[in-house]
């Protein structure tokens, strides 16, 4: 589909409105996968929609990159597998840590000890998967693997210091955030509005950071959260 | 969804007001030591620090055994009471103190935490960290029935030298005696006038009673009330680089209000707590010419009290008026002027002549609040809003009135809208 409208694409002189245009084909002559290359254009769009969900929405969720970092991760796991990875590796790592709750050493040497654990709970699950030939997800790729797996530990630090209302609203919070960028960074209207219009997209992402950038309204759940001061 | 634009949200809280906090401000109200040290030198009492560590050393060799039986150790750069470890009591062995939960702690655990918060597990992005240990506040017994273990403190957010808002906070139980609202500490509003509690809200949801008890949230009166107030100001005046920010103050049973520490960036909840929204109130304060400690906490009262008065007289029943009443304006020197005034609903805040006001004291620079320069079809005039005090139909009524030129007008008065709850008016 996209290489389709790749190959017919008609450049036309090179000018300030094509030029995003020429670097791709240029790209791809020079041996790089086309979709590399319009997810490198998609990524600032996912940052951009990201911090859309922050300032207009009020979904906190762990800051900017961890979300737009997950949604990368999905991209090769696939968002129902992964999400389910993420949630269970985020449970155990919880666990780990309630259960290493009394062990007095330092903390970075601790967190490191709930990795590993965690990582050995992982092996046989890994290759019990193996057995049913469900092996699709981890070979799918190592390193969004393990990201999934860092971020997880890194949620569930923070969540311990929480209080468990919030720690689940903050875990909800990232799965939300982390799906809207999947959804940005794997759509294939957006990959073939890029392909086409690439330049375009770059100035309407300029606009939707600077937008959002200033906003200073109220933020969508904020609504909720003052509703009775603003019947007030 | 009248109130959208009144409502403070964090972005406008962020973009707007915290851009007047400027770094070094900051920089003193993210570490708690810093603070202490400028309060200390502005003469602002805040609680005693018993032990400082800068290294481990410090901390194998200090003589933990010689702690007396409650006190706090914190990380200097903590921030959401994360990292504070409040000890209650000494228990039986030398040595060992119980923690506010009912667990046993001994020196070697204290030790360890202490090391912790040292290398950054409480800070910002877990950069190196100071950890002190500071008295325990012993707790005024008008809030003992309110609190499970742990002190209450005031919240009070101040900005350009204006309280705009305050709030008690009232450790519970699921907060381990700390007072902060993200660890599930009850937040109550505050009137700002008389310091009596309104509503309170416990992780986001709005409480009357005192969980697990029949005890009221509002009603309660908080003692030392002007001095809270004043010391609040006194606090952004001694760190004049924080524009917005929030104070809290602890109640010593023996030794008054303290300042406990500063927040850069305090919380939203307080509106909830309040019932109040506060960017209105701070677009009111914003700009204003505030002279003294004084004077900015008379425009706090002046501007945001409640109208407890009015409840009060609504529950005697209502009074009908005429549109023509007979007032009693208490003057400078405490003699009541009688004259006619205008009943207007038309307008919002009340209005009273300018010679009249100046006759009977109330142009004193002092009992001006602000004044602004109106433009209007008869050119540019200045117009002062003052502190007023008057009678009508028998209620004291404390509120704050424009002053204009009223020479030509039929009346020298007109009461307006706002200091009519609870009249009906026949005319």
């Amino acid at each position: 589909m996209l290489e389709e409208i790749f190959f017919n694409q008609q450049l036309g002189s090179l000018g300030i409105t094509n030029f995003l245009r020429y670097a791709i084909h240029w790209g791809v002559s020079q041996g790089y996968s086309l979709e590399f290359l319009l997810l490198l254009l998609l990524l600032p769009l996912a940052l951009g929609v990201v911090s859309l969900g922050r300032y207009l929405i009020g979904l906190q969720g762990l800051g900017l990159f961890t979300p737009v970092m997950m949604g990368v991760a999905f991209l090769s796991t696939g968002l129902v597998p992964g999400l389910i990875f993420f949630l269970l590796t985020f449970l155990l790592e919880i666990l780990v840590i309630f259960l290493l709750r009394r062990l007095k050493i330092h903390f970075m040497a601790k967190m490191a000890l709930v990795l590993l654990l965690v990582c050995l709970i992982l092996l046989p699950l890994l290759l019990f998967l193996g057995r049913f030939n469900y092996t699709a997800l981890f070979n799918s790729a190592l390193i969004p693997i393990l990201i999934l797996i860092l971020v997880g530990e890194n949620l569930a630090e923070i969540q311990l210091r929480k209080t468990p209302r919030r720690a689940v609203r903050a875990v909800l919070e990232t799965l939300v955030l982390s799906s809207l960028a999947f959804w940005v960074l794997s759509s294939l209207v957006l990959q073939r509005i890029v392909l086409l219009y690439p330049e375009a997209v770059v100035i309407l992402t300029i606009a939707l950071d600077i937008w959002v950038g200033q906003f200073v309204g109220l933020r969508l759940l904020e609504y909720h959260r003052f509703r009775k001061v603003l019947k007030k | 969804m009248i109130n959208a634009g009144k409502v403070l949200g964090l972005n406008a809280r962020n973009r707007l007001f915290l851009a007047t906090n400027k770094k070094e401000g900051r920089r003193i109200a993210d570490s708690k030591l810093l603070t202490k040290r400028i309060l200390r030198k502005n003469h602002l009492p805040t609680p005693k620090i018993l032990a400082v560590f800068k290294n481990p050393q410090a901390i194998m060799t200090f003589p933990w055994e010689t702690l007396p039986d409650n006190f706090v150790l914190k990380p200097s750069k903590g921030f959401g009471g994360q990292g504070v470890m409040m000890v209650k009591k000494k228990a039986k062995w030398a040595g060992e103190w119980y923690l506010m939960d009912g667990r046993l702690v001994t020196i070697k655990d204290l030790r360890f935490h202490a090391l912790e918060i040292l290398s950054g597990r409480f800070s910002l992005h877990n950069s190196m960290d100071v950890a002190f240990i500071e008295e325990r506040i012993k707790i005024q017994k008008i809030f003992a029935k309110y609190v499970w273990h742990g002190v209450p403190d005031i919240r009070v957010i101040v900005f350009n030298k204006v309280p705009v808002a305050a709030m008690l906070r009232l450790p519970t139980k699921e907060s381990l005696g700390k007072s902060n609202l993200h660890q599930g500490a009850i937040g109550v509003g505050v009137d700002l006038a008389t310091g009596i509690t309104t509503h309170g809200v416990l992780n986001g949801r709005f409480i009357k009673y005192i969980p697990g008890t029949k005890r009221k949230i509002n009603g309660l009166k908080i003692p030392e009330w002007n001095k809270i107030l004043t010391l609040a100001v006194r606090a952004q005046e001694a760190v004049p680089s924080l524009g917005y920010l929030g104070i809290d103050i602890v109640l010593d049973k023996n030794r008054g209000p303290m300042i406990l520490e500063l927040n850069a960036r305090p919380g939203l909840e307080i509106q909830n707590a309040n019932l109040a929204p506060l960017k209105k109130r701070l677009e009111r304060v914003e700009g204003l010419e505030v002279k003294d400690v004084e004077h900015g906490v008379r425009i706090a009262k002046a501007l945001f009290m409640e109208r407890f008065a009015n409840r009060v007289m609504a529950e005697e029943g209502i009074k009908t008026i005429g549109s023509l009443e007979l007032v009693k304006i208490v003057a400078a020197d405490g003699h009541k002027e009688e004259i006619w005034a205008k009943i207007d609903t038309g307008a919002w805040r009340t209005s009273i002549d300018e010679t009249l006001a100046k006759k009977l004291g109330l142009l004193e620079e002092k009992n001006i609040l602000w004044t602004k320069t109106w433009k209007s079809s008869l050119g540019k005039e200045v117009r002062p809003t003052i502190e007023l005090t008057f009678y009508l139909a028998g209620r004291k009524i404390k509120t704050v009135a424009g002053v204009a030129n009223r020479q030509n007008l039929r009346r020298l008065m007109i009461v307006g809208r706002r200091d009519l709850e609870g009249f009906l008016i026949k005319p």
